[in-house]
């Protein structure tokens, strides 16, 4: 049956129910439907029903209006209700599902209590409530997914009250809405408003995780038509979908922006730092003056041999200023920058002007660099200028350079020997470094120029191979100021054996036991020694020299180890201390001695460190190492 | 021996706070004593408090089918967070003591034995005797009132409908409050609650979204009007006065059935097994109480039941919050209040638990309706009446779940197919969203719990999909 007349007639009592059922009384509208549902009720004695009582509406006196008007809406509504459709017409397709595992029912008190908390505005309680949910595993229940997302939308970001927790929306977005995985993308693309602030700025980044590329579109649309907030999680999305290129002209307009915040800015310089076309390069020598710390970067990236140009320019045009007996701020600020920018770029020119900065201004011996773009580069030990350039080239780390590098020793009264000394360790053979370079050693608790080179082989000299692998972290065992990715790889095996004798005299012990050999006798009794009447596990010196005895090969290396281990508090270990990585040194034990390794076990109460000493117990059985 | 679950403790927690408020109590190791009887029937403890001395709590379970709890603090909660403690103590494996029965308990046991007795002979003795006696000129005086109130209610939907629904404004709107409260003299809540409802919706922002579900309210109350008068006139020519017990024309009109009521009128039904699908709480405005609203599937009859608790906006703090129930209900007496609807209304008083097996979740899946057809002919028979409920919920068995375009469609296995789409009523629904994230198996051959729609404005028929039951569990979609 045909129902759109009736649907019409529904209409119209809907209407005349706003305006009063009075007006049903001799109605245009009824009377035009009247003979057409009288010719549908032909066939049909309940349409004939309805057409009756319409007419007996449209004729009504007044004070029969209301139960006519009534009669008619019960018996339109009845047909209504029998004719009311179902089928759903097309192909019927399987869902794609991306199924969440492990989910649960909570009962409904559970349910409202943390959908109470995740709705509030914001309350005292709020977050623990909702950090006390998420450690009692109560999202793992789907039904409160929408809930979280919603909160998350409405969320003002308000702290816990403890001062170190996350915002509210920041926890949701790490703790709860990250770890669903890949299943909650269509909510959040049909949830996510473009013109929000900070939440969907958070849900574009997740979308962004879980669906990469798919959402081209979505991010064009946030980047052009989005709020600030989204734009930004929207350039970094495009930078690994689309060329640059197709975004060029917005990314210009947001740099030059003045409304778009500084973290916006510095994402859009950083999308453009790969392009070398003028009016980039332009857009970003204009900003050296009024961005400096956020194009800073990104010119640093860009290969552009414009920049380059600009780059020696400024910096030849600044090094008048600095020259001056008092250099205005402005000027160091901006050639920190410049030296920051040159990091890395090999063109011949910008070489040659850090080579000739070195060699000829002095005064950038005597100059700092600026704080902050000290702390960007973590340029955290170069003093001056020319340190901060020595650095650069140093890195550069070519045999021309490490020679240029080595011969600036007594440059300005040794300013740069320590980089010397380095470039040296990389570019002369072992007896030349000892002969040029064991004077300064053997006086390095008189002079200053001595303490650096000293310094700096702490930095370099290193176990060898075979004792640092049995470590997962070494630079956690010899945790002075070591640090793998400080300017190179140490080198390997450019010692001469004179030194091992030097550092004994001296009594740097932490240092001659990494040169330690079993071709030097007297090593392996100063060794001993030096491990004193307690030695322990727990003790950095311990491990230092059981780790240069374990290099000089010494016979009863592991009766040591087990006796050390037996008389260790294993209590004391703590898996937030460094004594959790100095257990590894087990590992040099055989497995003999596994059985001094559980007794150990069975006597530690924390289980990280005991589920460790178990791994080292297999580690040994295994013989990995 | 005593067998304690934490289901059975949140099923007789007052609310969730006291729950949480119990476990709280472990967690501040607040228990100072835990002692069990020797036969297990009974664990006590004390616990402190703020009070000088500490909180002597037990929970007796010399009768598993009523445990009674007791407590020495000032709490109105029964039970109250430290009996609810004690027992979260007791599952938790805390060191329970074995020791003697305390005196008091043994007398409030004695007292309880007593009056269980007196209450069987009373029961049987008003067995033999003959029914209770009811004061019929004070009956016939409140049916005459009713008809009154009936006739006032009549008077107000005419009005409404005169002026027309445009005209209701800010003033109009009070007058209706007056009415509304008015007819709570006339002992017809039921009507009281449907013209607040009216109320509700025309004082509320997006009229224009609400004209159809007012002028349907206006048409019920029109015909509860004149249906109730007509019944109530029939019955007070009746000289006995008699109930009806076939329709739910009286508890449309307000009557708070009571168990001796139904019983009596046959509405029982022994030894029951219930399962529980769906749960939810809703507050109602126009009833000004809180609604615990669940729907369970009778183990035996495979019939899809509500139950309702009611809890006034003003009481509900002292009242107990119903929750979702995770094990087999059994109860010896299961009341059924009277009607014809899909879905009726039933009741319980005692009850025991069981867990859920394997075998349970078959014969659910087994009683599952199966033609599409037939329901939603049975459906439309319902809903076409005017004092029906609206919305009846089934459990329908599917061959297949899957989308056309961007809806959800179940299909049985004739290829009959139902549009699922997501109720607004429920605040916390979005089952069509989380549907994607099941496993692949849910997507053919299941059951479903379905709540029936029908929207007038564009003449379709859908179902609020609600559960979905499988052969290892029950999804619960919405809450």
């Amino acid at each position: 049956m045909n129902i759109s007349l009736l649907i019409d007639l529904q209409k119209e009592i809907k209407r005349l129910t706003l305006a009063g059922c009075e007006l049903a009384i001799d109605d245009f509208s009824l009377k035009k439907l009247l003979p057409q549902i009288k010719k549908l009720g032909d066939g049909s004695p309940v349409i004939l029903k309805i057409a009756q009582a319409l007419e007996k509406l449209i004729t009504s006196k007044p004070n029969e209006a209301f139960d006519n008007f009534i009669e008619l809406s019960k018996v339109l509504n009845a047909i209504l209700y029998i004719q009311c459709e179902t089928e759903i017409k097309g192909e019927l397709n399987a869902v794609e599902c991306t199924p969440i595992d492990g989910s649960i029912y909570l009962p409904y008190s559970q349910l409202k209590a943390i959908t109470k908390a995740l709705s509030a505005r914001s309350s005292q309680d709020r977050y623990e409530i909702i950090q006390q949910g998420y450690e009692d595993g109560v999202f793992k229940d789907i039904r409160l997914i929408k809930a979280v997302i919603k909160a998350m939308d409405a969320s003002n970001f308000e702290k816990g009250l403890n001062p170190f927790s996350l915002d509210v929306g920041s926890f949701i977005y790490n703790n709860i809405l990250s770890k669903y995985g890949e299943s909650i993308l269509p909510l959040l693309v049909n949830t996510l408003n473009i013109k929000g602030k900070k939440s969907q700025a958070y849900k574009l980044q997740l979308i962004n995780m879980y669906g990469g590329d798919k959402y081209k579109e979505l991010y064009l649309n946030a980047l052009y038509n989005g709020s600030m907030e989204i734009k930004l999680p929207a350039i970094r999305a495009l930078t690994s979908c689309i060329s640059v290129e197709e975004i060029k002209d917005v990314l210009i307009d947001i740099c030059k922006s003045k409304n778009a915040a500084d973290n916006l800015k510095q994402v859009a310089y950083s999308a453009l730092a790969k392009d070398t076309s003028l009016a980039t390069s332009k857009l970003f020598i204009s900003a050296f003056n009024d961005d400096l710390y956020l194009v800073i970067d990104a010119i640093r990236a860009n290969p552009s041999p414009k920049l380059s140009e600009f780059l020696v320019g400024k910096g030849t045009e600044l090094l008048k200023t600095l020259a001056m007996e008092d250099p205005p701020y402005e000027a160091i600020r901006k050639f920190s920058a410049i030296i920051y920018c040159m990091e890395g770029k090999t063109d011949s020119n910008i070489i040659d002007f850090l080579k000739n900065s070195l060699t000829s201004k002095s005064y950038l011996t005597k100059l700092a660099l600026d704080t902050r773009v000290k702390e960007m580069a973590g340029y955290y030990k170069v003093g001056s200028f020319a340190k901060a350039i020595a650095y650069i080239l140093l890195k550069l780390g070519s045999d021309e350079l490490h020679k240029f590098v080595a011969s600036l020793k007594d440059l300005n009264n040794n300013h740069l020997i320590e980089y010397a000394f380095e470039a040296a360790v990389k570019s002369q053979s072992a007896e030349e470094l000892y002969i040029n370079y064991n004077d300064y050693i053997r006086n390095s608790k008189k002079t200053f120029a001595g303490r650096q080179v000293l310094d700096r082989m702490y930095r370099l000299a290193v176990f060898n191979e075979k004792i640092t692998m049995i470590f997962l972290d070494i630079s956690k065992v010899i945790h002075y100021p070591y640090e793998s990715s400080y300017i190179g790889k140490p080198p390997k095996n450019t010692w001469d054996k004179r030194w091992l004798d030097i550092l004994i005299d001296l009594d740097e012990a932490d240092l001659a036991c990494r040169f330690a050999s079993k071709d030097n006798k007297n090593c392996i009794q100063y060794m001993l020694d030096k491990l004193g009447k307690e030695p322990s596990l727990t003790k950095q010196r311990t491990i230092h020299m059981l780790l240069g005895l374990a290099q000089a090969e010494y016979s009863d290396l592991n009766n040591l180890i087990a006796n050390i281990l037996y008389n260790t508090d294993t209590t004391n270990i703590r898996i937030d201390h460094y004594t959790y990585s100095y257990i590894d040194i087990l590992k040099l034990l055989p497995a003999a001695y596994i059985k001094n390794i559980e007794e150990a076990a069975a006597k530690n109460v924390h289980k990280f460190v005991n589920a460790k000493l178990r791994q080292i117990i297999d580690c040994i059985k295994t013989k990995n190492i | 021996m005593i067998k304690i679950t934490e289901e059975f403790i949140n099923s007789v927690a007052p609310n969730n706070s006291a729950v949480q408020n119990g476990l709280g109590l472990i967690k501040k190791n607040s228990f100072v004593k835990l002692f069990k009887s020797e036969d297990e029937t009974i664990i006590f403890g004390e616990c402190s408090g703020s009070g000088k001395s500490n909180y002597i709590t037990s929970a007796d379970f010399i009768n598993p089918e009523a445990a009674v709890f007791r407590c020495t603090c000032p709490s109105r909660q029964i039970p109250c967070k430290h009996s609810i403690g004690l027992m979260y103590a007791y599952i938790k494996g805390k060191d329970f003591d074995t020791a003697e029965i305390p005196e008091d308990v043994l007398s409030k046991r004695e007292k309880i034995e007593k009056r269980e007795t007196k209450k069987s002979e009373t029961v049987e003795s008003d067995k033999k005797a003959a029914p209770k006696k009811v004061n019929k000129s004070a009956l016939s005086k409140k049916i005459k009132t009713q008809i009154d109130g009936l006739e006032l209610a009549e008077k107000i939907t005419k009005d409404i409908l005169r002026s027309g629904l445009g005209a209701v404004d800010a003033k109009a709107i009070q007058i209706l409050e007056d009415q509304a409260k008015q007819l709570g003299n006339y002992f017809l809540p039921g009507v009281q609650t449907l013209l607040r409802k009216i109320i509700f919706n025309l004082s509320s922002k997006q009229k224009e979204d609400i004209y159809t579900d007012v002028l349907n309210d206006i048409i019920a109350l029109s015909s509860l009007s004149k249906k109730g008068k007509d019944y109530l006139a029939k019955r007070l020519e009746d000289p006995e006065l008699t109930i009806d017990s076939k329709t739910n024309l009286e508890e449309t009109l307000g009557h708070a059935w009571l168990l001796d009521e139904l019983k009596a009128s046959g509405l029982v039904e022994e030894n029951a097994e219930l399962v529980q699908l769906f749960f939810t709480s809703f507050s109602s405005e126009e009833r000004k109480e809180y609604v615990d609203y669940g729907l369970w599937i009778n183990l035996h009859t495979g019939k899809i039941n509500r139950t309702l608790n009611y809890r006034p906006f003003r009481a509900a703090k002292h009242m107990k919050e119903e929750d979702s129930f995770f094990s087999v209900l059994q109860t010896k007496e299961l009341y059924t209040y009277p009607g014809e609807d899909i879905c009726p209304r039933i009741r319980w008083e005692d009850f025991s638990m069981r867990d859920l097996s394997k075998d349970d979740y078959t014969s659910i899946k087994n009683f599952a309706r199966k033609s599409y057809a037939e329901v939603i002919k049975e459906v439309k028979n319902q809903i076409k009446n005017t004092l029906s409920d609206k919305h009846p919920e089934m459990l329908l068995a599917y061959s297949k779940l899957g989308k056309i375009d961007d809806n959800y469609v179940i299909e049985d296995a004739s290829g009959k197919r139902l549009l699922l789409k997501d109720s607004f009523e429920y605040a916390n629904s979005a089952a069509c969203d989380l549907l994607p994230l099941l496993n692949p198996e849910v997507f053919s051959n299941q059951a479903i719990l379905v709540r029936f729609e029908c929207d007038l404005d564009s003449g379709k028929l859908f179902v609020n999909p609600l559960s979905i039951i499988t052969d290892s569990e029950i999804i619960r979609l919405v809450y």
